[in-house]
């Protein structure tokens, strides 16, 4: 729910367990109680996209029966699992660009741990527009914000309820087109094999004049799994990505979306049913297919950098539910 | 009960797509675990790790059970 700071800070003092998105300048000025939140000024309502630093939103987390808040950094994120309760979830926010977020996003899919909990959450952000914001998450119970930290809220479920993720991509691939292989697991790229002939990636975008809108795709078991293009260095021939590629992995580049909105009402059209208690989608989505004005129910919640199901996800919709 | 139906999945023999996020992963990762080394300890380890996951979510994951079961 799309709420003032007022009606906010009532929540928390009522003693809500929330998940709470909203600019930095409304976060830094709640009270404490048990909340975290994450930085973003966009956000995708029952309305539809919208840009506002004035305005939170929040997610009541009424379903946990208990609940604590931790604070990571690069060296015991992936323990994640070890503060988890036995029948549980976790939130888990973590500030773009920083240090935790790049480890997380490299080293979550190998990890033998992330798998026994849910985990979902994302990658905080800021307004693009603006040269100084800093991305930043919230341990609520301290009021603390975090530039270089993750925070995660555990929650306790109820004995006869479970969390289930799903994830809404509105990205295809056709095996037929080129095939994409790495040589390392990494953010930056600068060989790869394109049906196994080595090339600079760089070269091989530029040349044949890939739309780098459109994410890389992989196929995992049947989830198809997003990598974004962040930045093609033409000069030193670096190709930056928003999350990892890996060895071992084919990747295909998505077709091409005529029409976003579209596709997502496409791609939700079977999951109206779903009553999410958390969703978010991508910031690249939200640019793309400007969603400014545009619903995409019964999804709501941040705009965001990153989107975390388990791993770090690009160009998602990512949900949980509680069944 | 399920093993030799892991084994089969682990080592690509069998095809098993769930509409479980977390089991979809967790077979990505395993049969990339075990193509790296292939050998009777690996797998084992991969079974181990499948079990696991399979008695934390039974409830979840019932439907998958009986549908694995039927491989």
């Amino acid at each position: 729910m799309f709420l003032s700071l007022e009606e906010t800070k009532n929540l928390i003092k009522s003693g809500k367990v929330l998940h709470i998105a909203a600019d930095d300048s409304l976060l830094k000025q709640l009270p404490e109680g048990k909340w975290i939140g994450g930085t973003t000024p966009y956000f995708i309502t029952n309305e539809g996209g919208v840009l506002t630093k004035d305005k939170l939103f929040v997610n009541e987390l009424d379903i946990a029966v208990d609940c604590k808040v931790k604070v990571y950094d690069k060296n015991d994120v992936l323990n994640l699992n070890r503060d988890a309760y036995e029948n549980g979830m976790i939130f888990l926010l973590i500030p773009f660009a920083s240090e935790v977020a790049i480890h997380y996003s490299k080293e979550a899919p190998n990890n033998n741990d992330i798998l026994m909990t849910p985990v979902v959450g994302w990658i905080t952000g800021f307004d693009l527009d603006d040269e100084n914001a800093k991305a930043k998450v919230y341990d609520g119970t301290t009021g603390i914000g975090y530039e270089d930290k993750a925070v995660a809220m555990h929650l306790s479920l109820p004995d006869d309820k479970s969390a289930s993720i799903g994830v809404v991509n509105i990205f295809d691939f056709d095996k037929n087109t080129s095939k994409i292989e790495f040589f390392d697991n990494t953010l930056s790229v600068q060989k790869c094999l394109v049906d196994g002939q080595e090339v600079v990636f760089a070269d091989y975008l530029i040349n044949n004049n890939i739309n780098t809108k459109l994410p890389l795709v992989a196929d995992y078991n049947s989830v198809y799994i997003n990598t974004s293009i962040k930045d093609v260095q033409n000069d030193n021939k670096i190709v930056e990505l928003y999350a990892p590629v890996f060895t071992g992995k084919e990747y295909y580049f998505a077709g091409d979306i005529s029409d976003y909105k579209a596709s997502f009402d496409s791609a939700l059209k079977n999951l109206t049913d779903v009553k999410p208690l958390f969703s978010c989608n991508c910031i690249l989505n939200y640019l793309y297919g400007e969603l400014e004005g545009k619903s995409t129910a019964p999804f709501e919640g941040p705009v965001t950098f990153g989107e975390i199901a388990y791993q770090l996800l690009n160009q998602t919709l990512v949900y949980v539910e509680i069944i | 009960m399920l093993e030799a139906q892991f084994e089969k999945i682990i080592s690509g023999q069998k095809n098993y797509q769930s509409a479980n996020l977390g089991l979809n992963l967790l077979i990505t990762r395993l049969k990339k675990k075990y193509e790296l080394n292939k050998t009777t300890d690996e797998m084992k380890s991969c079974i181990q790790e499948m079990n696991q996951f399979f008695e934390k979510y039974k409830k979840v994951v019932a439907d998958d059970i009986e549908k694995i079961k039927a491989l």
